[in-house]
């Protein structure tokens, strides 16, 4: 056995960049399944270990005014295992010469067994000698330049607080740092939390004694729904204004429907690049060893056993498996898992440890890497030793001559030189060799669209939002809900040109037994600087009354237009059973991002009875050169509580999608590099089955430039098959696995630009060309003398 | 002009003219692949001169190695070394493409008896029936010598001798300078001239006034 392991090393020795190229198809297999796959698992486990380690409540519950001794009511009702008031509070607060909002909440003085606890980043926490301390929200801390020991001074009640800076932090509870549903996404700048000892906030808000908010654990048997209920009426009387399950706290949901997506987009992809990977594998171990046909009839007549010969020959395979895989997983691990970990930890505050081996990614995808290396071992070693070893040393029959359909149109064929005849009858004649080393190809071009296919989603996402939705220049918060007529004052502002009212609400969807809770939003039946789209992406019209539902809403609730639902909404004092109002479906509308029901302005007074009503409104402007003059004297207007600028939200929303866009180049790269290995392999083997073909037409007298094409046209062939047939499936599958990613909050319309089948189409051109390059080299040194020897 | 001179191996030297039929003979190890793919074009001697019409092969580079092989070498392979997905008639055509002045390559495979079997794959065509395409395939091409290795090494007995009287018909009908490479002695009758390989060294050149007609060749 020790000559054949001799024979083993030096065969492989003369072909080292075959082994490589078929180790680095194994490699990136198993590296891209295993390292998307546990990055993912690394950012769902750490957010569940966070939650669960900082104890984030398992309902929410805000009121206006509650006495400390109601928390102890409410730590009574059976299932709840404790129970913690806070005062949070919305203030204003001056950083330099900019405004911004801080969200105070009250921690105790004493850290023990918080509920909601925060997790210090640098600093400490209060410490006895004063009350007037604070730790700050790490984001708002970095984005506003702030430092340890700075004083800030928030606005409360109209007067300025002194509060040091001690710590920064980062807590469970926001993930995100959103104000409300109603912001996209986290403007740490504008806004941030700051964490002042409780008995000094009470005092200074005028909360002595008294609480605004109410933080519930359950115990092991605690049922969330029975206990919000409870609680719910408990608290009815302090002015509840909502009350929510973990599962719909803004940040926890929004978290994990983000987590979800990503998981449903990166499963597919990297299942379906370790699929390809095996098929590759299979196809060139099958051939390479097809290949060695004569030496294991030679093996055989000298008297080696099948079994030492199928030995000596799963050799390679087992070490190409285990190399690959090993190699793979490490790669897989600190360099695709460290990657997109690191790019996770831009986007979530989550104390997210470093890399981690889990065996429950590697082994499986080891292992199965290592069985299709075997397999494919195995079975063309079984075909080839199933020959009595006088046959097999005999060369293979030569290839039985047909004429190919395509010889049928006659003018084509007399048209085209031989060396495309031989091509073509090469393709045609070895049906199944071609398809094999063409389904490398299919496989690269379906990966590649994905990648676009993604990319093209988010691009189109961000374009329709932004370009056909949001069509406002600004958008303008107030504080409190408050009278249409009030926009008189914005109108007059200098270079305005147009604003429109909006009113953002929540509100409970009732559609038969099926409940959902929606944001609802209201606008101007003939609004111009938000586009309300219909399913295809055309203008949806804003009904007089009745109202407008996301499609993917209608059907997970079972709605269809013209259905009657009913609305209620969590305005204190008219939310009851009896304020419900039965509204009519008058048509759906597409929303990518959250799920928002659209009625008008003008029928806000049925379903409120408040009159015409608006939280905010959207504002054009004359030119954009005024945005910041505009955006001053808005400021100043009393009850705005802040200003969106378009610009701000889209750089904000680019900075969000980032991990997408991360996630994306890691795609496109990894298809890259697989598809490179796919051609290098096809043409590697391709010129070692046709060397003495390639002898004998050297001798003939052809040059190596007449040769290098007729074999490397033959790529360019296959290539060009395989890219096209990649297409349909590629657009197939690109849809599937984008209409699969949808979550709640997000929906990604599956967009594959004409442009990007252009691009996949030229990279896998170029990456032929490129394997071509480096392997004309094997062409060229091709000894005229095989053409003498007899075909083995 | 049209000599053909080889200082081949260790000195040794000979010389071919045009128009004859040569038989070079030894056992095997003896030089004659050396000599065949030198004067083949296919490799270089590492002193010498290979006269060729008037032009030292000997000094040539690769690419002119290459024009060489092109322009003035038929080759007739032992194995034939068809291309498997070409038909008789595009396989001569393959090689008569690549040449400045090459013959109709129908009219050649005709020559060689294989009119009806043109549109025929190589699996199609029995080994005798093969060797003749490649023989047609090196006659197609028009050049100064055919170089043809152990022809019949791969035939029966009676269809080497087809072959061997087909070579002798294509040397008489098309002028052309044959070369055959053999092991095989009686082979040699029919030459020319005949040169004698061994152990490294031409050992002799013989000129042969009266070739035995390959009918009455017999091993």
């Amino acid at each position: 056995m020790r000559i054949f392991l001799k024979k083993f090393w030096r065969d492989l020795g003369e072909a080292k960049g075959q082994f490589v190229s078929v180790l680095i198809v194994v490699m990136i297999g198993v590296m891209f399944y295993t390292g998307m796959n546990s990055a993912l698992a690394a950012v769902g486990g750490a957010g569940d270990r966070y939650f669960k380690e900082y104890r984030l409540a398992d309902i929410f519950s805000t009121v206006i005014r509650a006495p400390e001794g109601a928390v102890d009511r409410v730590a009574a009702i059976p299932g709840v295992k404790r129970a913690q008031g806070r005062v949070v509070q919305d203030v204003r607060i001056g950083i330099g010469d900019r405004d911004a909002i801080v969200r105070l909440i009250s921690l105790p003085e004493q850290r023990t067994n918080l509920i909601n606890d925060i997790r210090l980043t640098s600093g400490s926490y209060f410490s006895a000698e004063s009350g007037n301390q604070c730790i700050v929200s790490e984001n708002f801390f970095k984005a506003n330049g702030l430092a340890l020991g700075q004083t800030i001074e928030p606005i409360v009640n109209g007067s300025r607080v002194k509060l040091k800076v001690v710590g920064t932090e980062q807590s469970p509870e926001y993930t995100y740092e959103l104000r409300d549903a109603g912001d996209l996404v986290p403007d740490p700048k504008k806004f941030g939390l700051v964490y002042v000892e409780q008995s000094y906030l009470q005092s200074v808000t005028g909360f002595s004694g008294a609480v605004n908010d109410i933080s519930v654990l359950l115990d092991r048997n605690g049922d969330g729904k029975t206990v919000r209920e409870e609680m719910k009426n408990l608290l009815r009387r302090y002015g509840e204004s909502s009350t929510v399950e973990r599962k719909d706290q803004l940040s926890y949901s929004l978290f994990h429907s983000d987590v979800e997506s990503l998981k449903s987009m990166g499963s597919a992809f990297p299942m379906l690049f370790f699929i390809a990977s095996a098929v590759i594998i299979y196809i060139t171990m099958t051939r390479m060893i097809e290949n060695q046909r004569t030496l294991m009839g030679v093996l055989k007549a000298l008297g080696y056993g099948d079994g030492q010969i199928m030995l000596h020959y799963e050799t390679y395979p087992v070490l190409v498996g285990v190399l690959g895989s090993v190699l793979g997983s490490l790669m897989g691990i600190f360099v695709v898992g460290r990657a997109m970990i690191d790019l996770y930890n831009t986007y979530y505050n989550l104390p997210m440890e470093g890399t981690e081996v889990r065996w429950e990614l590697l082994l499986p995808a080891s292992l199965l890497a290592l069985l299709f290396c075997v397999a494919a071992g195995w079975n063309a070693c079984r075909k080839e030793l199933r020959l009595m070893p006088a046959e097999s040393m005999r060369p293979k029959p030569p290839a039985a001559g047909r004429k190919i359909l395509l010889e049928n149109l006659g003018p084509f064929w007399k048209r085209i030189n031989f060396s495309w005849k031989i091509i073509l009858r090469n393709v045609f004649r070895y049906k199944r060799r071609s398809a094999m080393a063409s389904v490398g190809i299919v496989f690269s071009m379906v990966l590649i669209l994905m990648a676009f296919g993604f990319q093209n989603s988010v691009d189109y996402l961000m374009n329709v939002q932004f370009q056909k939705i949001q069509k406002f220049d600004l958008k303008v918060n107030f504080a409190k809900v408050q009278n249409a007529d009030e926009l008189a004052t914005l109108r007059s502002i200098d270079h305005v040109r147009l604003v429109e009212p909006v009113l953002e609400t929540g509100m409970e969807l009732t559609n038969g037994w099926r409940k959902k809770d929606i944001g609802l939003i209201a606008l101007d039946s003939g609004s111009k600087l938000y586009g309300v789209l219909d399913a295809r992406v055309g203008r949806a019209v804003i009904p007089e009354e009745g109202i407008l539902l996301p499609q993917r809403l209608m059907d997970s609730l079972g709605i269809r237009v013209g259905d009657r639902v009913f609305l209620r909404s969590y305005y204190p004092g008219k939310n009851g059973d009896r304020d419900k109002k039965p509204v009519i479906v008058r048509g759906s509308t597409l929303e990518m991002l959250g799920q928002t029901a659209v009625c008008s302005t003008d029928s806000l007074n049925y379903l409120l009875g408040e009159g015409k009503i608006i939280s905010a409104a959207y504002l054009k402007l004359e030119n954009p050169g005024s945005e910041e003059e505009v955006v001053r004297k808005l400021r100043d207007i009393a009850g705005v509580r802040n200003v969106q600028s378009k610009s701000e939200i889209l750089s904000n929303m680019e900075q969000t999608m980032g991990t997408m866009t991360g996630m994306i180049a890691i795609m496109i790269l990894g298809a890259g590099i697989l598809t490179f290995a796919v051609i290098y392999n096809i043409t590697n083997i391709n010129i070692f089955e046709r060397r003495r073909e390639i002898a004998t037409l050297s001798v003939l007298g052809f040059t190596t430039g007449e040769l290098k094409s007729l074999i490397f046209n033959e790529n360019f062939f296959l290539g060009a098959f395989g890219a096209l047939a990649g297409i349909l499936p590629g657009k197939w599958l690109t849809q599937l696995a984008i209409t699969t990613a949808a979550t709640d909050t997000m929906w990604l319309p599956a967009v594959l630009n004409p442009a990007s089948y252009g691009i996949a189409v030229l990279l896998i051109g170029a990456f032929t060309v490129t394997a071509n390059l480096l392997l004309g080299k094997k062409v060229r040194e091709i000894d005229m003398v095989e053409s003498l020897k007899s075909a083995e | 002009m049209g000599e053909v001179r080889i200082r081949a191996l260790d000195g040794a030297s000979f010389e071919v003219d045009r128009g004859e039929l040569v038989v070079v003979l030894g056992p095997s190890g003896a030089g004659k692949s050396t000599v065949l793919n030198i004067l083949g074009g296919m490799d270089f001697p590492s002193s010498g001169e290979v006269w060729v019409e008037g032009k030292n092969i000997a000094k040539f580079g690769k690419n002119e190695l290459t024009m060489y092989r092109r322009r003035h070498i038929g080759f007739v392979f032992q194995f034939y070394n068809l291309m498997p997905n070409l038909t008789a008639l595009e396989n001569v055509e393959i090689a008569a493409q690549i040449c400045d002045d090459p013959l109709d390559a129908a009219a050649v495979l005709a020559k060689v008896g294989l009119r009806e079997r043109m549109a025929n794959f190589p699996a199609q065509l029995s080994g005798g029936e093969q060797q003749r395409v490649s023989i047609a395939r090196a006659v197609a091409k028009n050049p100064t010598l055919l170089l043809c290795d152990e022809p019949t090494g791969a035939l029966d007995y009676r269809t080497g001798k087809s072959i061997l009287q087909l070579l002798r018909d294509v040397n008489r009908q098309f002028h052309k300078t044959v070369m055959i490479i053999t092991h095989n002695s009686a082979i040699a009758q029919m030459a020319d001239k005949v040169i004698r390989v061994k152990n490294g060294k031409v050992e002799a050149v013989e000129r042969n006034e009266n070739p035995t007609p390959v009918e009455r060749i017999e091993w």
